[in-house]
């Protein structure tokens, strides 16, 4: 397990930072697995049953948002995927290589000498190109249409990672982690209970020298897209488990993991995104519990053979099964 | 900003960690002759048993069983209750010996039975509790249901038990944990997650050794997975302690059930039904706790308000489908005037207009059902089609016809309809104002909606929970002053019932509505 997820402390009522208890890691390993499964001819379906939703979904969205910070490096292809997939005259928000924040509007897509790029029209007059593979992570589609200016832009500033952030991510990896865009998990609940928990409640993080915890949201590290400022760069998105057309909500890139945090959200939404690896989070306590365990039951008799390698500790109170699925 | 939530969520997987889970089996030998010989009887009058004779008898008897097997009772109360059933029951068979002398004795005996509870001062189950009970610790009592939780309170007050608290089984849904948790009667009666999700590291049933209880954990998962060193121990495990009794057991579901539902919700029904067929309407029939059960119309596309507390509190109040409700769910009922939560607001908010609006509602659907009548639903459907509709049939004629539906979906439907009962030449008019009712219903809704929004937004789920219902009032008065009762059930197939009877709830039994 990654020392960013070690780091971690939680406060106790007694406002001191404590370690993690073993069931916190286990739902964060988990997600840091499944975060580095390839998404191929399968996908694998995670139950498990809980005595309690509280933090287990922001837990593992932790997990593989953390898994997928270290992997930068290399081009998110499905981020990639997506920014070629837009159409002309989608508004946009592009990070230029001095952190300045542009507002602009697709043109096309074009290739020259080899490297495709992205023009888009930053003034009413005025077009400019992005490198694809070097922009890919750095434009985020605006919530709403643009107007563009009749003057060259000069940019707003874009934030700075905060010291919790820096603490968990390391400085370096804190600066772009907060200004790249990348879909790495969709969580499906109830979006004010889990915004709450991931915004209201504190959790730290313990400094090199062990001395001093930093404390911060669990939100700065998942950077759900619903619950942060219009047009900021995003890791996660929410979606609530009433909502019968999630895709309005999110976009057309389909994400890699969905985390369904209730049965409620598995039995609303479960067979959306078939190439999604799935995370079903089922509190014993709900009442259409048995009503998703029917379904996942019914599910893991056309499972495929074999079984993917996931934590071998599962702390008592928690029940798992786990199964490949065809996603052709 | 609470950094308790984490915590709460530490301190449950740590019960978790290490739940013991202990069945104490309970001695009386009073009150198990007095349930097996009601058992027997019931046994015994196979047939017979839905018959109104008897229903009159065992119902009492059955519900006095169910209570004394799922809650303490203050002494004066236990015995004024028992004392008052015998009595009543006595003379409920005075006539027995003639009318069904084979069973006679048999019913006797269970009243006899039942006496001799009288001669036994203590109560074993309080017994039980209170050796159980450590003032020293966080100690919850787990009550079936609702009703008898008041009861118990009055017990408990007279006990010095401060660390005491007494529960319903869905308020263990949240993270309030205990030191120990002692559930009163078989495990069957209760949700399972108290036992697989527990909320204390002690839990203890305590179930009379006549009724029979083999419950265990097991797996959810067809296939769970197993780590290959094991190191996930399912520790969940039921630790038995017997009594030296030995007796012929009764079903835990057998004593619960005290109210065949389907067969007395029929019987009161056909009480009801109006002789005039057309002012039946389809209608689902939800069973609430205690049993109650109310009938809400089931036309295609209805929806009723419901609270749904395990939903976050932006989404507790919604208008779901009527096929849709779930037990569990909260359902709101209009309590104060009619059945109809809706009527009264949008009225208010047609105000003037409302009186002259109605009775325009009220004249063209009674000349429709005037029609109906005459040649009946067919002919009416295809006397409409002749006339222009494109919708009519049967169930939807009916549907028209209800006093609940404002109008039809399209114009065209609704002219021939004005047609048909010779308004041809108001048809814009009556569309005018039927356009007005259905705004101001809408609003309504949006209305009441938004007012128990406001007054749900901060209620305490567990309180919802404990009690079982709850009263709000949604507009100021007592006409739209609603109900919200838990849901038990609800009754598979639609069936047919008086307009008047829908959106009030009713008590199963004795088949009197419920006021």
């Amino acid at each position: 397990m990654p020392e960013s997820l070690l780091r971690l402390c939680y406060l106790s009522s007694d406002d001191k930072s404590k370690v993690l208890p073993e069931w916190a890691y286990f739902f964060m390993r988990l997600g840091y697995q499944l975060a580095t499964m390839p998404n191929d001819s399968y996908r694998v379906v995670t139950c498990i049953a809980i005595p309690t939703r509280v933090f287990a979904c922001s837990l593992v969205a932790t997990g593989i948002v953390l898994a997928k910070a270290g992997s930068q490096n290399s081009i998110d292809t499905m981020q990639l995927e997506y920014i070629r997939g837009l159409k002309s005259g989608t508004s946009v928000y592009i990070r230029t290589d001095n952190n300045k924040r542009l507002r602009g509007i697709v043109k096309k897509f074009v290739e020259f000498h080899g490297k495709q790029y992205i023009l888009i029209r930053t003034t009413e007059s005025m077009e400019q190109g992005f490198s694809l593979n070097d922009y890919a992570s750095r434009i985020t589609v605006a919530d709403q249409d643009i107007n563009l200016p009749r003057h060259q832009q000069s940019g707003y500033s874009v934030e700075t990672p905060s010291k919790f952030l820096q603490c968990c991510l390391g400085e370096k990896l804190a600066q772009t982690y907060i200004l790249d865009s990348s879909f790495e998990a969709l969580l499906i609940g109830k979006k004010s209970v889990i915004e709450h928990e991931v915004s209201s409640h504190f959790i730290s993080c313990k400094t090199s020298d062990k001395v001093v915890g930093v404390t911060g949201y669990l939100q700065e590290i998942l950077r759900v897209r619903q619950f942060s400022g219009a047009n900021k760069s995003y890791r996660t998105q929410c979606v609530s488990s009433l909502n019968i057309t999630p895709e309005k909500e999110i976009g057309k890139q389909a994400p890699p993991l969905v985390i369904f945090d209730g049965a409620s959200a598995y039995i609303n939404l479960g067979h959306k995104w078939r190439s999604a690896h799935q995370i079903v989070l089922l509190d014993r306590t709900e009442r259409q519990v048995a009503d998703a365990v029917e379904l996942l039951n019914q599910s893991y008799a056309y499972r495929l053979t074999g079984t993917p390698s996931l934590p071998e500790n599962i702390p008592n109170g928690i029940e798992m099964m786990v199964y490949k699925e065809n996603i052709e | 900003m609470s950094a308790s939530l984490f915590q709460d969520a530490v301190t449950l997987y740590e019960k978790n960690d290490s739940t013991v889970i202990t069945r104490y089996r309970i001695e009386h030998p009073a009150l198990g002759k007095f349930c097996i010989s009601l058992n027997d009887l019931y046994s015994r009058l196979y047939e017979l048993v839905s018959q109104d004779y008897w229903q009159k008898f065992l119902i009492p008897l059955k519900r006095l069983q169910f209570g004394l097997c799922a809650a303490p009772f203050p002494n004066d109360y236990r015995f004024k209750r028992i004392s008052t059933i015998v009595d009543e029951m006595q003379h409920h068979l005075q006539f027995c010996q003639k009318l069904y002398p084979d069973l006679a004795s048999s019913a006797f005996t269970v009243l006899d039975l039942l006496s001799g509870i009288l001669e036994e001062p203590r109560d074993p189950l309080l017994g039980k509790l209170l050796e159980l009970t450590s003032v020293e610790q966080k100690v919850a009592w787990v009550i079936k249901e609702s009703r008898l939780i008041p009861h118990v309170e009055e017990l408990v007050a007279e006990l010095n038990l401060t660390k005491l608290s007494l529960v319903h089984p869905l308020q263990l849904k949240n993270l309030t944990c205990y030191d120990h948790l002692i559930v009163i009667g078989p495990s069957r009666w209760f949700p399972e997650s108290i036992f697989t999700a527990p909320r204390a590291s002690q839990i203890d049933i305590l179930i009379f050794d006549w009724i029979k209880d083999r419950w265990k954990p097991q797996s959810i998962f067809v296939s769970p997975f197993r780590p290959s060193d094991s190191s996930n121990r399912n520790h969940l495990a039921v630790k038995e302690r017997e009594t030296g009794s030995r007796w012929e057991g009764i079903d835990s579901e057998s004593i619960l059930n005290i109210v065949d539902k389907t067969s007395s919700l029929v019987s009161t029904l056909k009480a009801e039904w109006d002789s005039d067929e057309y002012e039946n309407v389809e209608a689902v029939c939800i069973f609430l706790e205690g049993d109650l059960a109310v009938l809400i119309e089931a036309n295609e596309g209805a929806k009723t308000l419901i609270i749904d507390p395990d939903e976050d509190s932006n989404n507790r109040i919604a208008r779901v489908f009527v096929k849709d409700i779930k037990s569990g769910v909260f359902v709101l009922v209009r309590t104060g005037g009619g059945g109809d939560y809706i009527v009264p607001v949008a009225d208010k908010i047609m105000g003037d207009q409302a009186p002259q609006a109605r009775e325009y509602q009220k004249r063209w659907k009674e000349s429709l059902r005037k029609h109906v009548k005459r040649n009946g639903l067919l002919e009416t459907s295809i006397d409409l089609l002749d006339l222009g509709s494109y919708l009519a049939n049967e169930i939807n004629v009916r549907n028209w016809m209800s006093p609940r539906s404002i109008r039809t979906q399209n114009y065209s439907d609704f002219l021939a309809i004005m047609k048909l009962v010779g308004f041809e030449g108001k048809a814009q008019e009556y569309w005018s104002v039927m356009n007005r009712i259905n705004r101001a219903h809408n609003k309504a809704g949006f209305k009441i909606r938004a007012l128990l929004l406001e007054q749900v937004k901060d209620l305490n789920m567990e309180i919802l929970q404990k009690q079982g219902q709850m009263h709000f009032k949604v507009s100021g008065d007592d006409e739209a002053e609603m109900t919200a009762f838990r849901v038990e059930g609800v009754l598979s197939e639609t069936l047919e019932a008086p307009y008047s009877r829908i959106g009030k709830p009713f008590k199963l039994e004795d088949q009197l509505w419920h006021e």
